[in-house]
Order: structure tokens, then C-alpha cells, then sequence
């Protein structure tokens, strides 16, 4: 299935064949794990989808040194810049991160050398093009100290198959990183995801994840602040309709003194979605001076659709401000009869107050471009 | 409870600053199982309370379930509990006493050092005391049994009233809801069952105190709290143990109906001792306009998991959980509540305070639930934590699931430490840094101490300061 394995490097094989024992092993996960009591697998085997490469498309062509490009190139053409990272931030210890480790086609490699601003944002879109396949997509972003780049991903699928992710993000002393996924996905398309982040000494990141669709949709998301005066902004927005099911798992893990993470989730939940948001922030011993935030904020449009925050902080620090929040609520009848008794129809004041429901996710992008990228996401879905 | 007068050397300095219940007395027992548990055991405690066969199977179908029933994989450690070195029954006097004077000498001078028989003249308007497996003095005032009123301990309500409690035994908290919940149903003995008139409003607590005097004791006391309609009542527990190097184990299940337009406030101060791993169900069923009220403090134990719970089955029922957890040396405290909003318009509130300190560990776990159907509901969660130093830790789970959209939830927490301003203004005003940091996290529990009794919110202040002693130094 990966055409390249022949003329692969030994270290690349080697770590494919660990994974691929790991993988083994792994059972798919069930209810009874805790991490995926809301989500059920039932009748999923992933082993039922034949491996297909889709299409992937990477646009960006930066200057001074940067590496942007496709991951399987890469491997053969920069492997230096790939082998002392790959596999060092997401571990393959879980079963659907180990299978991507092991059967990962393509992705992308984004590497950004020290002090380089890499410019106008960097774009990959994905799509998974034919029925029923599996698509194992891989990414590493390196920047170096003090780089600076911003990277927009989408993920689609027009048809229905099971997407595997795995992103690992390095960030190191000084620089900032800016990175978004979009998923737009057939309503049956499964997507099971592992992004995480090390953020280093007063490097920041900022990291932008829009949900419009999938079923059975699974993403972790980690933050690791490794070092003080490290900064991450994490924000989610998520619109279902029908039978889609999203659910996330995020972490803000403060190894270090003097960190900030903040996060928001939001989400518009209608017909029978239903998202799952269990956000942890952990606060390492000795990580003083910590201020960590995180909230899930949910709106549903009709009786039938569920929404399930779990909100969760693990403290072993005690000079620390630590916050979250989460709300479920429906639209205000009053909003609406204001609106309405200003001309518009029953569905023009929905959509208003949902795209102002939105309008806070989108204030917290700082680049224009991107949070004009995320609002025509929003505005395509919401219709 | 509220009066404990103790020479210095009933005073044992222990991890929690002084617990002063930590005395033990050498009363001999009247009967008891061998240590450990099996079918056998179960069957020789139903015999020996002369049980109908109903109670009987009931408690062996649950034992059963409890051999199979896998330990909970989440929260506490509780792979340490050694079953077999437990005494699962154990009858300290042939009969209850109607007077605390009938009591064997070391006895009644335990209930006297923990000030029982001086608060019942005072302000309760009935009192069961608990010695290890059996209720030992109960009474309750004369115009509250004229009106119907029933107070008696578990085993008496079950001989006296076999069909109410038949008809409610075991239907909120059923004996395969968790493993200790299904060891309760097995090897349950003692407990308060309680039953007020439709109308009647009870204005004096009834209180529960709970003893445990012997070494490797389980008490496994069962409370079943029926109010009827328009009825009010408050019933308020304590619990206390000695210290001893091994561990005691405390399993209890409290089950609570509120019929329509009720109201029942259930008000514990836990402080066992840090040697009793405390694993307790408690659960309510509020019907329509009822109102159920837990005000939980966490004081005591080594570990704690409990969680009360209010199922609100009725339009315009509202639950009320206060919990606040203090864990300090080698303690872990997981508490919590857990609400679920089964009818249209019901409301509620969870309020927690926790406080950590001497590398104790406090953790807040709650369920927030909101069933299809419950339309117009609307609940507020509100979970503060307080750390002391960097040894400590706490967590907070407060899972949320809403299965309908007229709702309106919200769910709010912070940790934070005692604010350096805080201490600063009231040191310059006097106080030393100790005395300030007590003041500090006494007004930090303040949302629930004011919603205790005035006897029982300066002893939950006096338990605080106690537990703050050698906190700053």
C-alpha cells in the first residue's frame, strides 16, 4: 500500500514494523475505555477499508530555507529534517495513532530553520476520493527558534471512508506557530485524530479546529507547554446537522512556570449531532504561576440533538489561576422574536444569531486571513 | 458534636492537626461474625437479626453481585482494602437503650466526649447513635411521634413496618448499582429509617451519629428517608472512629423519597478518622414541586467516593447539592454530586468547595444530566478549589450531558491559592498568618457553613481551624 516502502530508509521501516506490532496488539477501542465511553465503534473495523491515497494538494512555495512539502518526498529528498522528529511528539502507543504510524501514504512536512518568518500562509487541502477507502495522512511541522510560519489544512471527503490523522507540531524556544484544520465531511466519513503540540521556552501557538460534519469523528488534541513563559491559544468550532458525532479530547499540559494556555470551544449542534468536548488542563508539579482557561460553550437548535462537556483540571501546583466553564443553552426566544419582528424570516433570524454565536470564535483569530477562512467555512455549512 | 471536653491525652495529635475523636474504648462486644465474608456470613447476620426470607435472599442475591462485581476504575485506589480482614458484623449490646444511662460505661462516655446527649436536650428533636453494627440509643420527641412521625433505626423500621419498607427498599439505590453499594444490600446493619406524615413539618434536625470503636470494623448502616407530601424534614449525620494503624472500612446507603411539594435536607459532617476508607451511595427522588437538599462535608477518612445524587423525577422538582471537601495529609477526597433532569422545569445547584493541603488531595467528580423531555430546566454548577501548598493536588471532573436544547446549563470552577492581598490586609489588622489563612479559607467555605445549623457551622469553623494549625510556617 505505500508505494515508497522498497526505497524507504531503514529507520523509517524499522519504525513502521514497531508500530505495526503495537497496532496489532491494540484492540479497537470500546465503551468500556474511558476515553471513549461517548463514542462508540461498534461494527467499525478498520481493517474493512482498503488503503487509497486520495488527493493531496500542497500550495506554498516559501523562501529562505523553509521546507513545505510532501512528506513521502521529503523522506527520500530532506530525511535529515524528518528523522530526529518523526514520531518524537505523538507517541504510538494508542491504536489508531500506532496504525498511522504504521501505514502512513503522504501527509505534509512543514519545516521552518531558525530566525525564518515563512510569510503568506501555507496551505494543504486533502480529500479522500474514493468510497469505503482508508486514508492515513501524516503532518510534522518543525520551527525552529524564533521561526514563524502559519499552515491552514483541510480535510474533506465527498464520499464515505475512515480518515487517520496524526499531526505532531514542534515549536520551539522563541517562535510561533499558527495552525488551522478544517474538516468539511461526508456525514458517514469517520475521522479518528492525534494532533499535539510541544510548545518551548516563550514560543506560542496558536491552533484553530473547525468541525463541519463527520460521523463518529474522534480528534485528541494535546498542548505541552514544555518550558516557561510558552503560550497556547486553542480554539474549536464545530457545527452538526443529522446523525454527525464529534468528539474531542483536548489537553493543556503546563510542564513549566509561567505558561498561559486558553481555550475555547464552541458549537452549534441540530437535527440528532451530538459533540463530546473532554478538555483536561494539567498542571504539573512545580509548574507555578500557571493560568490556564478553558471553555465549551453549546447551542442547540433542535430536541433531539445532545452536547456533553466534561471539563476537567488536574492541579499539583498551587500558585496558580486556573478557570473553565461550559454552557449548553438553545436559542433565545426573544433574540429570535426581535429579529423576526424586524422583517427577517423564522430561518434568516436562526442563522443570524448562529453566525453571532460564532462571531467570538472568529474575534480570537488574530490573522485576517484565517479567520476569513474559518468564516467561509462557517457560513458555507451554516447555508 | 458540639461539645467535646477531653483531657490532653485523648487528644491525639494526628496527621490532620488534632483529631480529637481519635480515643477508642474497651467495650466487648456482645456478638460477632468471624472476620471476612461469604455466603455464610451474610445468611448468620439475617439470622441473627431474624429477618423475613425476603431480606434474607435479598441480601444474598447481592452478595453474589458484589463477588462478581469488578472495582470501580476510576477515582481512588481501592486495590488496598483487604475484604477478608474485616469484621462485617458486630453487635455491641443485646438491646437498644432508651436512655443513655442503660448504656455499658465506656460507651456512654464515648457518646458523652462527643457531646451527643447534651445537643439532643438542646436542639434535636430526635437522635440515633450508632455503635459499630447496631444502633444502640434511639429516641425521638414525644409530639413528633404523635404526628405520625416515624424515626427508628433500619432494623426496627424493617420489623415494625415490613411493607413500606418492603415497597421502597432498594428501588433508588438497587443492590447491583455499584460493588459497594451491592456489599451494603449483602451485610447492611443499622442506619436510620425515617417516615414523616403528609403536612408535617419536622422544624428541629433528627440526627444520626455513627461510631466506630472497633479495629478492621466495617459499618455498613443502611438510611431509608421517606417524606411524604408537603412534608419537611432535616436530618443531619456524624460520623467519627478511632485511630488505628489498620483500616476500617464504612459502606453506607442512603436512599431518599421526597413526594409532592416535600422537602428533605440531608446535612453530613464526615470526619472519620484517616484510617476508615469511606465508600458511600446516596441518592434521592424528588416528585413534582419536591425539593432535596444534600449539604455534604468531607472532613475525615483516608479516602472518600461519594457522590450524592438527586434523581428529579417530577415538573418543578429541585435538587440542591453543597459539598466541601477537605483533604490534608495522606488523604484523598473525591466527592461531588451528580443531578439528573428526568422532568420539564426542574432546577438545580451544585455548589463545591474543596481544600488541599500537606500534599492531600481533593478532587471534585460530578454528573450533570439532562434527559430528553425536561424541557425548561436549568442548573448551575459551581466548583471552587483552594490549594495550600505545592504538595497538594486537586481535580476537577464535572461530566455534563444534555439531551435537550430548552435548557439552560452552566458549569463554572477555579483553583486559586489564598490571595497574597488577602493575607497581607488581614496580618496588618493583627492576626498572625495562621489565624489569617483560617479566616481566609473559612470564608471561602462560607456558601455552605451558612447553610448549617449555627451548632454545626461553628463546629465545621472550629473542625476548619483545627485543620489549618501548622499550615503556614
Amino acid at each position: 500500500m505505500v508505494s515508497s516502502t522498497a526505497t524507504e530508509p531503514a529507520w523509517l521501516a524499522g519504525a513502521r514494523d514497531a508500530a505495526r506490532a503495537t497496532y496489532e496488539t491494540l484492540p479497537v477501542p470500546t465503551n468500556r475505555e474511558e476515553a471513549w465511553r461517548f463514542t462508540n465503534l461498534r461494527g467499525f473495523d478498520p481493517e474493512g477499508f482498503e488503503p487509497h491515497p486520495g488527493t493531496l494538494t500542497i500550495e506554498g512555495d516559501p523562501a529562505g530555507g523553509v521546507a513545505f512539502g510532501s512528506l513521502a518526498r521529503m523522506v527520500a529528498e530532506r530525511p535529515e529534517l524528518i528523522e530526529p522528529h518523526l514520531g518524537s511528539v505523538v507517541s504510538g502507543d494508542e491504536k489508531f495513532a500506532a496504525g498511522n504510524a504504521a501505514r502512513w501514504a503522504d501527509g505534509v512536512l512543514l519545516h521552518v530553520p531558525a530566525g525564518v518568518e515563512a510569510g503568506a500562509p501555507l496551505r494543504a487541502a486533502l480529500e479522500l476520493t474514493a468510497e469505503g477507502t482508508a486514508l492515513y495522512h501524516r503532518v510534522l511541522v518543525v520551527l525552529e527558534r524564533g521561526a514563524r510560519a502559519t499552515f491552514i489544512e483541510e480535510f474533506s471527503t465527498a464520499v464515505p471512508g475512515y480518515l487517520n490523522v496524526v499531526v505532531e507540531l514542534k515549536v520551539a524556544d522563541g517562535a510561533h506557530l499558527e495552525y488551522v484544520t478544517i474538516q468539511n465531511h461526508h456525514p458517514e466519513t469517520r475521522q479518528f485524530g492525534t494532533h499535539r503540540a510541544t510548545v518551548g521556552r516563550d514560543a506560542s501557538l496558536e491552533w484553530i479546529a473547525a468541525a463541519m460534519g463527520g460521523t463518529r469523528a474522534k480528534s485528541r488534541m494535546e498542548s505541552y507547554l514544555a518550558d516557561r513563559g510558552a503560550s497556547v491559544k486553542v480554539t474549536g468550532a464545530y457545527h452538526l446537522t443529522g446523525r454527525e458525532h464529534v468528539d474531542y479530547d483536548t489537553t493543556q499540559e503546563h510542564a513549566a512556570p509561567d505558561t498561559t494556555s486558553d481555550l475555547a470551544f464552541k458549537g452549534v449542534l441540530d437535527e440528532r449531532s451530538r459533540a463530546v468536548w473532554r478538555g483536561v488542563i494539567r498542571v504539573d508539579k512545580g509548574a507555578q504561576k500557571t493560568d490556564a482557561y478553558q471553555e465549551n460553550r453549546n447551542l442547540l437548535l433542535s430536541p433531539d440533538a445532545q452536547a456533553t462537556p466534561i471539563p476537567g483540571l488536574e492541579i499539583e501546583a498551587n500558585d496558580v489561576r486556573c478557570t473553565h466553564g461550559a454552557t449548553v443553552g438553545q436559542v433565545d426566544a426573544q433574540h429570535l422574536f426581535y429579529l423576526m419582528s424586524r422583517g427577517l424570516s423564522r430561518r434568516e433570524a436562526q442563522h443570524a444569531i448562529v453566525r453571532g454565536f460564532f462571531e467570538p470564535v472568529l474575534e480570537r483569530i488574530g490573522s485576517e486571513t484565517v479567520r476569513d477562512s474559518l468564516a467561509a467555512a462557517l457560513d458555507a455549512r451554516i447555508g | 458534636m458540639a461539645k467535646t471536653d477531653l483531657t490532653p491525652e485523648e487528644t491525639q495529635a494526628t496527621a490532620l492537626g488534632d483529631y480529637k475523636f481519635g480515643f477508642h474504648d474497651d467495650v466487648t462486644s456482645f456478638f460477632r461474625t468471624r472476620r471476612g465474608l461469604d455466603e455464610d456470613v451474610v445468611r448468620e447476620i439475617s439470622a441473627h437479626k431474624q429477618e423475613p426470607e425476603w431480606m434474607t435472599e435479598y441480601r444474598v442475591k447481592a452478595y453474589r453481585h458484589f463477588v462478581e462485581r469488578e472495582l470501580p476504575r476510576w477515582g481512588a485506589d481501592l486495590s488496598v482494602i483487604d475484604f477478608e480482614n474485616i469484621y462485617y458484623y458486630l453487635k455491641p449490646v443485646e438491646e437498644q437503650a432508651k436512655s443513655w444511662d442503660d448504656l455499658p460505661p465506656g460507651m456512654k462516655e464515648t457518646w458523652d466526649k462527643l457531646g451527643i446527649p447534651e445537643a439532643e436536650k438542646k436542639y434535636l428533636a430526635g437522635v440515633g447513635a450508632q455503635y459499630e453494627s447496631e444502633v444502640v440509643y434511639h429516641n425521638l420527641q414525644k409530639d413528633l411521634a404523635d404526628k405520625g412521625v416515624l424515626f427508628l433505626d433500619m432494623d426496627s423500621g424493617l420489623r415494625e413496618h415490613e411493607d413500606l419498607v418492603r415497597e421502597h427498599f432498594g428501588t433508588i439505590i438497587p443492590y447491583n448499582d455499584n460493588k459497594f453499594a451491592a456489599l451494603n444490600s449483602a451485610v447492611w446493619s443499622g442506619g436510620s429509617f425515617i417516615y414523616v406524615p403528609p403536612g408535617v413539618r419536622v422544624e428541629l434536625p433528627l440526627q444520626a451519629y455513627f461510631r466506630i470503636n472497633a479495629e478492621n470494623m466495617g459499618q455498613f448502616e443502611r438510611t431509608l428517608i421517606l417524606v411524604d407530601k408537603d412534608a419537611y424534614v432535616h436530618y443531619v449525620e456524624g460520623c467519627t472512629a478511632p485511630i488505628y494503624s489498620t483500616d476500617s472500612l464504612h459502606s453506607a446507603v442512603v436512599e431518599i423519597h421526597v413526594a409532592e411539594g416535600g422537602r428533605c435536607r440531608y446535612t453530613t459532617i464526615q470526619n472519620w478518622s484517616t484510617n476508615v476508607y469511606n465508600l458511600v451511595t446516596k441518592r434521592a427522588v424528588a416528585e413534582k414541586n419536591a425539593t432535596m437538599e444534600w449539604v455534604d462535608g468531607n472532613l475525615g477518612s483516608q479516602i472518600t467516593m461519594k457522590y450524592p445524587a438527586v434523581l428529579l423525577k417530577g415538573q418543578g422538582a429541585h435538587g440542591e447539592v453543597l459539598s466541601i471537601a477537605f483533604a490534608g495529609k495522606g488523604q484523598h477526597q473525591d466527592a461531588g454530586g451528580k443531578i439528573t433532569h428526568m422532568a420539564p422545569d426542574t432546577t438545580s445547584v451544585i455548589t463545591s468547595k474543596s481544600i488541599s493541603k500537606d500534599g492531600g488531595q481533593a478532587s471534585y467528580r460530578g454528573l450533570l444530566q439532562v434527559n430528553d423531555g425536561a424541557t425548561g430546566s436549568r442548573s448551575k454548577v459551581v466548583c471552587d478549589a483552594l490549594i495550600l501548598d505545592e504538595d497538594s493536588r486537586t481535580d476537577t471532573y464535572p461530566y455534563i450531558d444534555i439531551k435537550e436544547n430548552a435548557v439552560d446549563i452552566g458549569h463554572e470552577a477555579t483553583v486559586s491559592k489564598i490571595g497574597e492581598e488577602q493575607l497581607f490586609y488581614l496580618m496588618s489588622r493583627g492576626l498572625t498568618e495562621e489565624e489569617a489563612s483560617a479566616m481566609v479559607v473559612s470564608g471561602f467555605i462560607e456558601p455552605i457553613t451558612k447553610e448549617l445549623p449555627l451548632e454545626y457551622a461553628v463546629e465545621m469553623n472550629r473542625l476548619i481551624q483545627l485543620q489549618m494549625e501548622g499550615s503556614v510556617g
